[in-house]
């Protein structure tokens, strides 16, 4: 974006006054030595058509040379990109041979475009040059032979020689104008391209703003498709709120697509989404995702202090609001630790946490805002056990009297939802509460019996019946979390 | 063309600034122009016609025609650059604003073109 807003600018502000000054110069000039002498004009002047034709020449030959360069650039790139990318791909394969030999055939062939370039160049230059000199030596033999018979003075040919060069230069300037005005127009295009793209996302006029969010989700037969292809189809749930809804499924299978519908980034296909018993499409699309705040798995943090961070969920918050919410997502003791506390600057310019931290302050920024509706987005699965933890523990607390959407893959995640749904291609295949789908035997009770088989040779039979007995849970909970701990340890 | 007549289009609200600099620069382009008539005349009435009476007026023409184009050199210099940091100022924060109201999936394919 940078560069193109570059070539625009460089256009503003040097191609026009260029331009603008070249037309001048040339006609300008033109007409002053014609009424000087018009013989003389003529005769000086025959060289400037050749000169003309060789500059436009110039310019149908290093256009495309020039295009072809950008591209290669842009081929360059892409392999200095994908290499330092995927970095780790690289060095674990050994194959830093190859990417170099791969680098080095990229860099040749833009080495090869550049000096054929300067080739073209190199040669349009004297042969510019020497049509201009040309010009000057006609100017003197047939200028001076003029003096000598008196039909002009000396001053004349001096005035000529000078404007001779204010002739001469718009001409020589054509290849690098026209060059220049062909890259702005592309940037241009780049530029307007991205201004002209419309958002799918409309918002109705006079949109639905009530003073009171519940939070009730409702999904009526609910499809979507992205580029042809179905992602989700026949959706049917209902949310009540203050709810948990937890959405199982494996990688691909529609879960985050469903988030996604329900904050409005993109449009349903087929069917109704409701919020509160009306339809998403009527909501104000800022105050429905000012009632929404997710907890992504992969937390981005500003580069800003801890407190500002914290704040990104409610801007006029205050210090002791920013605390309590730090205390409900279990971050206040780890935050109090640091040098600078609150003021601690974090993200890419500043101090490095763990990612169950960064979690936990992410979770802080979810609670300031106090949302209708809390959506976690695998939130726990990049951490360790005893991390997800205390993640599960702090998030426990802040989902309470709140409509809470699980997306998970640990099935310690997702226990203690009021529903689960089990996706499968977009669908949902299974659903119930924890006991039920234990009960049903189906994926749901497969998943759990794959996450924890290398545990231990558990009786599934007997930790079924557990499920149905204890009511919290609690003691299967410490179980797998000592098991875990065996095993880790 | 209709990507510089957007380009012109976008920068119509700072007309006066690119109205002056065009006439700061035409004035410099015609004091170029005039220039070697000055040297003209310096050659056939002053130096051939021997009229050196002239000399000091004109020698203070070509003094006077150096500091104004000094001087409109700087202002029009300073005119088309305020000029465009002016339109393009604008462009970046339409183009950011636009940005923002885009979804997903369009950020990272733009991201990803303009990284190459």
């Amino acid at each position: 974006m940078t560069g193109d807003l570059e070539g625009i600018r460089v256009f503003l502000a040097s191609g026009i006054p260029i331009f603008f000054e070249n037309i001048i110069y040339f006609f300008g000039t033109a007409i002053i030595l014609l009424i000087m002498n018009a013989r003389l004009a003529l005769v000086t002047l025959i060289v400037t058509p050749l000169i003309a034709f060789v500059a436009f020449k110039f310019n149908r030959l290093i256009r495309p040379k020039y295009s072809e360069i950008r591209e290669q650039q842009a081929a360059l790139n892409t392999a200095a990109q994908e290499n330092i990318a995927g970095v780790r791909v690289v060095k674990a394969f050994a194959r830093e041979e190859f990417e170099i030999e791969k680098f080095e055939g990229e860099n040749e062939k833009n080495q090869n475009l550049h000096i054929e370039a300067s080739r073209i160049s190199g040669s349009f230059f004297p042969i510019m040059d020497f049509l201009s000199g040309t010009c000057l030596v006609v100017l003197i033999w047939v200028g001076g032979s003029m003096v000598g018979s008196g039909e002009i003075s000396m001053g004349t040919i001096v005035a000529f020689n000078g404007y001779l060069w204010m002739l001469i230069m718009p001409m020589r300037m054509l290849g690098w104008i026209t060059n220049m005005a062909a890259q702005s127009a592309t940037s241009g295009k780049r530029v307007f391209d991205i201004l002209d793209t419309g958002s799918a996302i409309k918002e109705k006029e006079n949109p639905h703003d009530p003073e009171e969010f519940r939070g009730e989700v409702t999904f009526q037969d609910v499809g979507f498709r992205y580029r042809r292809q179905a992602v989700l189809s026949g959706l049917d749930f209902h949310v009540p709120a203050g709810s948990t809804i937890a959405i199982m499924g494996a990688t691909g299978s529609g879960k985050t697509s469903v988030i996604n519908l329900i904050e409005r980034f993109y449009d349903r296909t087929l069917g109704t989404i409701l919020i509160d018993g009306v339809d998403i499409k009527d909501w104000s699309l800022r105050r429905l995702r000012s009632e929404i705040a997710i907890v992504m798995q992969e937390t981005f943090l500003f580069s800003d202090t801890i407190e500002g961070n914290i704040l990104y969920g409610k801007t006029d918050a205050t210090r002791e609001e920013v605390i309590e919410a730090a205390k409900a997502a279990d971050a206040h003791k780890f935050i109090m630790e640091m040098p600078m506390g609150y003021d601690t600057i974090v993200g890419e310019r500043g101090t490095g946490l763990s990612g169950g931290q960064k979690q936990r302050i992410a979770i802080a920024r979810a609670i300031i805002k106090d949302p209708g509706i809390l959506i976690m987005d695998d939130c726990t699965s990049a951490v360790d056990m005893e991390t997800e933890h205390v993640i599960q523990q702090a998030l426990d607390k802040v989902q309470k009297n709140r409509t809470t959407f699980i997306i998970a893959h640990r099935v310690s995640s997702v226990r203690k939802a009021d529903e689960i749904l089990m996706l499968e291609n977009g669908r949902i295949v299974e659903r119930g509460n924890h006991q039920e789908l234990m009960s049903q035997g189906g994926l749901y009770y497969e998943m759990v019996n794959q996450q924890y088989k290398d545990l231990d040779n558990l009786d599934w039979n007997e930790i079924s019946r557990l499920n149905a007995e204890l009511e919290e849970n609690s003691a299967q909970e410490s179980y797998f979390q000592a098991k875990r701990k065996e095993k880790v340890n | 063309m209709d990507i510089f007549k957007r380009i012109f289009q976008y920068s119509a609200k700072y007309r006066k600034e690119f109205v002056f600099a065009i006439l700061m620069h035409t004035l410099l382009i015609s004091i170029n122009l005039i220039t070697p008539h000055i040297s003209r005349i310096i050659v056939d009435d002053v130096i051939k016609n021997g009229q050196r009476d002239l000399l000091p007026i004109l020698l203070t023409v070509l003094l006077a025609a150096a500091l104004v184009k000094g001087v409109t050199m700087f202002v029009r210099g300073f005119l088309f650059e305020a000029y465009s940091q002016d339109c393009l100022y604008d462009l970046r924060n339409d183009m950011y604003t636009r940005l923002q109201g885009l979804n997903f999936i369009l950020i990272a394919i733009w991201a990803a073109f303009f990284l190459l």
